[in-house]
């Protein structure tokens, strides 16, 4: 998918956003809409004319906007030749990247999976030895020590310390239940 | 007034209040680190720990505590694009700039000496305007609230991340997602989709730990490697750097300071305005506003300046009303009621001594954390350089158990990883995430002292306070500067050309 694509999906899933906001916000009364109403019709009318203003630059132009041209705005925007790079960048450097965002995204969804299963400490433990040890950086005596060693830094400050009562898991929850 | 002052400072005198200042300041400083805990949550947890003891002592513990958090929540900010708590947000916007270029030290000394003299300027400040302060603080009302949310909002429009456009388009989107919950004024729930959960709101705290750290791990492990390559950007500054430069901006610290004092005076505005506007008139003053963002040294020194300053102000309300200046004030006031302590108008008359203790607390907590911090900064530049297999992990553990320990729901940590995907989507096609965190926190002032407001002196309440309309037209002023500047700048240059 091209960066152009890629950056009206967006501006289309934000609008969206906004007209359910404002479809919702009929459900209200008139003193509970007052503000988030006129909030999210200012928010359809900016991303319109974002995905206006984005369909009529060149390629190399997308993260320059109306504002900026009528403001003369000054400075280096932090990534503006992005979308021609992105472009450039060959299919393979693509699916890489492409592949390494979905294993970030992965990889923190199973940190939840794995919290909310079998609760914070035995989670954070396992996910930290998996990925030291699949990461490949330490060997197994060096992945060990560090997760035992962070998990019982995590116990010592959280639960002995600040004496909060950590989330031991739906799993827990289910044996104490049979 | 002067015997008040020396007794306020004999009364910390004690091995007692010394060894407790210490203690919470060590321990501000940890929890600062920690992502999601502030000094709201430090003080809270030393609360059950303070019976028993000398009111001084007591006072230090807990004040010291909450002092050092400010430096500590700036720390992860710099380091990490990781603000400890909301106040910090701002030290992500230049901090984490300077890491990149091999400036971290510096930008942790500059930080630290912000902190430490807009907290000593924000005490003396205090000390001199407690005759002057109350008739003034008597004499705004929502409508001038409202205008100071409002003057947080311009930041908006001077600082967005690659688009002006799509900066705003996140501000309105963090305006919404504040609006998730029971709305205060009519008690609808509104956005929650009947679930149980939503009807408490988004927690700020949650919602920073995914946008930033949740979401600069991910981009983390994407890029590989560490935060900083010490092989390509050598870490080459010091701390003293970083301090000449606050004495370098001394007029900026100085002006940094006042709007601490003053947005601490006002009950209900915190430190979180305070940090955004001061950012806001960092960049509105200086001569080269296209420096912030990009690692700009006054970008770290003003916010800091001012939420350090902000703690004193804050006491003004708590100790003269009772009317907490902020979330930490009101734990301070549940401190003062263990303590036997009452506060009202009589502790600006019969009880000053106890008042002038606590402004001799910040000073002096300032000081222990501005050595224990400039004494470390070298160690923590180190950080930045740990590789990713080892920093992801860890930070998303962190991170994890402390979107869990804000409020003890498990739903948080789920929250923080869907804030974390949208803080990375957002990173990626250059939406603002600090815009979308700006809207968050302004949305709720704006719309509560709206509706203030409309009520108290209906629709043309402009023309009913000249104070809050000369505000307006303060902040159009003060937003239209830069582009008013630039565009003379450049006709001065074009003329120039032009002649040439």
């Amino acid at each position: 998918m091209s960066r152009r694509a890629q950056e009206n999906l967006v501006a289309l899933v934000v609008l969206g956003v906004f007209i359910v906001a404002i479809v919702m916000a009929f459900d209200y009364g008139q003193r509970a809409r007052m503000v988030p109403l006129p909030i999210a019709l200012i928010g359809v009318v900016l991303t319109l004319w974002q995905l206006v203003w984005q369909n009529i630059r060149p390629a190399d132009e997308l993260n320059i906007d109306l504002l900026e041209v009528l403001t003369r705005r000054e400075g280096e925007a932090v990534a503006r030749n992005v979308s021609s790079n992105f472009d450039e960048q060959s299919a393979h450097q693509k699916r890489q990247a492409a592949g390494r965002e979905s294993v970030a995204c992965g990889m923190v969804l199973l940190l939840l999976g794995l919290v909310w299963v079998i609760g914070l400490l035995p989670g954070v433990f396992l996910f930290m030895l998996g990925y030291f040890l699949l990461s490949d950086h330490y060997s197994l005596p060096r992945a060990l020590s560090y997760s035992l060693g962070l998990v019982v830094a995590l116990y010592l400050l959280f639960v002995q310390g600040l004496g909060i009562a950590l989330y031991h898991g739906w799993l827990e929850e289910w044996i104490r239940n049979l | 007034m002067i015997d008040a002052i020396v007794a306020g400072l004999a009364a910390l005198m004690t091995p007692q209040a010394m060894v407790f200042m210490f203690i919470g300041v060590i321990y501000g400083l940890v929890i600062g680190i920690l992502p999601g805990l502030g000094g709201v949550v430090a003080m809270a947890l030393l609360l059950p720990f303070t019976h028993g003891f000398e009111v001084a002592a007591t006072l230090a513990l807990l004040l010291g505590a909450h002092i050092a958090t400010i430096w500590g929540s700036s720390v992860t900010g710099i380091l990490f694009n990781v603000p400890g708590a909301a106040k910090s947000l701002t030290s992500c916007f230049d901090g984490y700039p300077m890491t990149k270029q091999g400036q971290a030290t510096r930008a942790l000394g500059a930080s630290a000496t912000g902190a430490l003299l807009g907290g000593i300027l924000g005490a003396i400040f205090l000390a001199v305007s407690i005759p002057l302060v109350r008739p003034i603080m008597l004499a705004l009302g929502p409508s001038e609230y409202l205008m100071m949310a409002l003057w947080g909002l311009t930041i908006i429009a001077t600082f967005s991340e690659g688009s002006l456009m799509k900066g705003l388009i996140a501000s309105v989107l963090g305006i919404l997602i504040a609006f998730i919950g029971m709305d205060p004024v009519t008690a609808t729930p509104r956005y929650t989709f009947d679930i149980l959960y939503l009807m408490e709101g988004i927690s700020f705290p949650v919602a920073m730990i995914g946008l930033f750290a949740v979401a600069e791990m991910m981009k983390l492990y994407v890029k590989g490697g560490s935060i900083v390559d010490r092989q390509m950007t050598e870490e080459r500054s010091t701390v003293w750097q970083g301090v000449r430069d606050a004495f370098v901006h001394r007029w900026l610290i100085v002006r940094s300071s006042l709007l601490g004092v003053w947005i601490g005076v006002l009950p209900g505005v915190g430190a979180t305005v305070g940090g955004l506007a001061a950012y806001a008139q960092a960049v509105q003053t200086s001569k080269t506003p296209e420096r912030f963002g990009k690692g700009a040294v006054e970008g770290v020194i003003a916010p800091d300046a001012t939420v350090g300053a902000n703690e004193g102000g804050g006491l003004m309300p708590t100790l003269a009303f009772g009317i907490p200046g902020g979330e930490g004030m009101a734990i301070l006031l549940v401190a003062f009621i263990g303590l036997g302590v009452v506060p009202g108008p009589d502790m600006l008359t019969k009880n000053l001594d106890l008042v002038f203790s606590m402004v001799w607390i910040i000073v002096i907590a300032n000081i222990f954390v501005t050595i224990i911090g400039l004494g470390v900064a070298p160690y923590l530049a180190r950080l930045p350089a740990l590789h990713a297999n080892l920093m992801v992990p860890a930070v998303l553990a962190v991170c994890f158990v402390g979107a869990y320990a804000t409020r003890g729901q498990i739903e948080d940590v789920a929250m923080a990883v869907a804030f974390g995907i949208l803080g990375y989507l957002m990173d990626k096609y250059h939406y603002s995430r600090a815009n979308l965190v700006i809207g968050m926190v302004l949305a709720i002032m704006i719309e509560r002292n709206l509706h203030l407001s409309l009520t108290l002196y209906g629709s043309d309440f402009l023309l009913e306070r000249p104070v809050a309309a000369a505000m307006l037209a303060f902040i159009i002023v003060t937003t239209a500067l830069p582009f008013v500047r630039r565009w003379w700048k450049r006709r001065k240059l074009a003329a120039a050309g032009g002649r040439a």
